[in-house]
């Protein structure tokens, strides 16, 4: 079946629906999620799935970012001060790329995930903004307020340790610059730990940082040939549904299911990352 | 608090563009796969089991030389592309329309950014 046109696509289609709920869920672009099952079930090369992938956090970034926007979860200027740091990054990222050995990173990435993922089950859900409010960041209005559903009451935030959080965000667009991948796990937890933001908000303001990261990614992508529109289509069709899907979800969801999922998803991806770098190992 | 009144404004804009971009794309790629299927193409699995290097790069050439299908998809991709830069050019202005010169230039900083990183890659 795989071997006509129509069934490869629609594999491609429903692997990717998953992947755009999951990714919506948890402020992460989904091509993580997608990039192994292209490679591991359907025999893709890796370089033509990272270039789907990094389409499809496009499109799951601003197909989950409208949603977002309109419930007023977004924090458009702290996402676009941010950007600075993700952008610059991923623009060494990919100049990097051709210098560093993939398997010892994804090895380091897998480990640091790993390990943030379950260092963030100790915090308690939506911790109280303790100590004084970042002067950088009243200086500059990183503040904002929304509603949330799940409780029913408005929910006020001023950023803090906005330095902290540029750094992170840094790294951040280094390794989807260097992998080709959103790095929205670390966005979100930069936004949330770092900066101390409510984890909606991270969540969506990460959300929409990552289809600007991934813009960056996209051009060296594009022009290296990585980007395959009869695979693009079918995987960024199914990751808008699967994403739209997420985002209706996403506002009624309590931040300790939110969380929950999230820690999951991360560890997952996690053992991915590590299984991946063993195996690259091996080949090399 | 007209400056709240209108980064909220802002967010609408953004998201009725970004709607309205995500829904082209998505169209464009439905119906370049319904092009796909109609038209019969021959399909080889061995297309995307080895990757080539930059063969198939660039809307330009396949406008002259490819199939329906193919020319389709690839304005649903280039759209779906657009789609950030879009989102960043709209931030810019109405950050400068809110008179907040620091954000607008920030914003400005980040399009930069992303060119450069567009041309790096056509260097490479």
């Amino acid at each position: 079946v795989l071997h006509t046109a129509p069934g490869f696509v629609a594999a491609c289609f429903g692997i990717s629906i998953l992947g755009g709920i999951l990714g919506s869920l948890v402020g992460i672009g989904g091509g993580i999620i997608v990039t192994p099952l292209l490679t591991g079930l359907l025999g893709v090369d890796i370089h033509y799935a990272i270039g789907a992938s990094v389409v499809s956090i496009i499109a799951t970034s601003s197909g989950a970012a409208a949603s977002y926007l309109r419930e007023d979860l977004t924090n458009l200027r702290i996402g676009v001060l941010l950007e600075v740091a993700t952008t610059l990054g991923a623009l060494l990222g990919a100049m990097a790329a051709g210098h560093l050995g993939a398997a010892g990173l994804f090895a380091l990435f897998g480990l640091a995930l790993g390990l943030t993922a379950l260092a963030s089950l100790r915090q308690p859900d939506d911790p109280p903004p303790a100590g004084p409010p970042d002067a950088l960041a009243l200086r500059l209005g990183l503040r904002g307020r929304f509603h949330d559903p799940a409780t029913g009451r408005d929910v006020e935030y001023v950023a803090r340790r906005v330095p902290a959080g540029a750094a992170i965000m840094g790294l951040a667009g280094f390794l989807s610059g260097l992998l080709g991948i959103g790095a929205g796990v670390v966005k979100v937890l930069a936004l949330d730990t770092a900066m101390g933001l409510p984890l909606k908000v991270s969540t969506a303001t990460s959300n929409f940082m990552i289809g600007v990261t991934a813009a960056a990614s996209a051009g060296v992508y594009y022009w290296r040939g990585q980007i395959d529109p009869l695979l693009v289509a079918p995987v960024a069709l199914g990751i808008l549904l699967g994403a739209f899907g997420g985002s209706k979800l996403m506002p009624r969801m309590r931040s300790r299911h939110l969380r929950l999922l999230f820690v999951a998803t991360a560890l997952v991806i996690s053992g991915q990352m590590i299984w991946s770098a063993i195996h690259l190992a091996r080949g090399a | 608090m007209s400056t709240n009144e209108e980064t909220r404004q802002l967010s609408h804009l953004l998201a009725v563009l970004l709607r309205g971009g995500v829904v082209l794309s998505a169209l464009l790629f439905a119906l370049g796969l319904t092009l796909l299927a109609i038209d019969d193409q021959p399909f080889d699995l061995a297309r995307f089991a080895h990757f080539s290097g930059p063969a198939h790069v660039g809307a330009m050439a396949l406008l002259g030389t490819g199939t329906r299908s193919d020319v389709t998809l690839h304005l649903g991709l280039l759209t779906l592309l657009l789609l950030p830069i879009a989102r960043l050019a709209v931030a810019a202005v109405v950050f400068a329309k809110e008179r907040d010169r620091l954000f607008s230039a920030i914003s400005v900083v980040v399009l930069a950014l992303v060119a450069l990183s567009t041309a790096l890659g056509r260097v490479e």
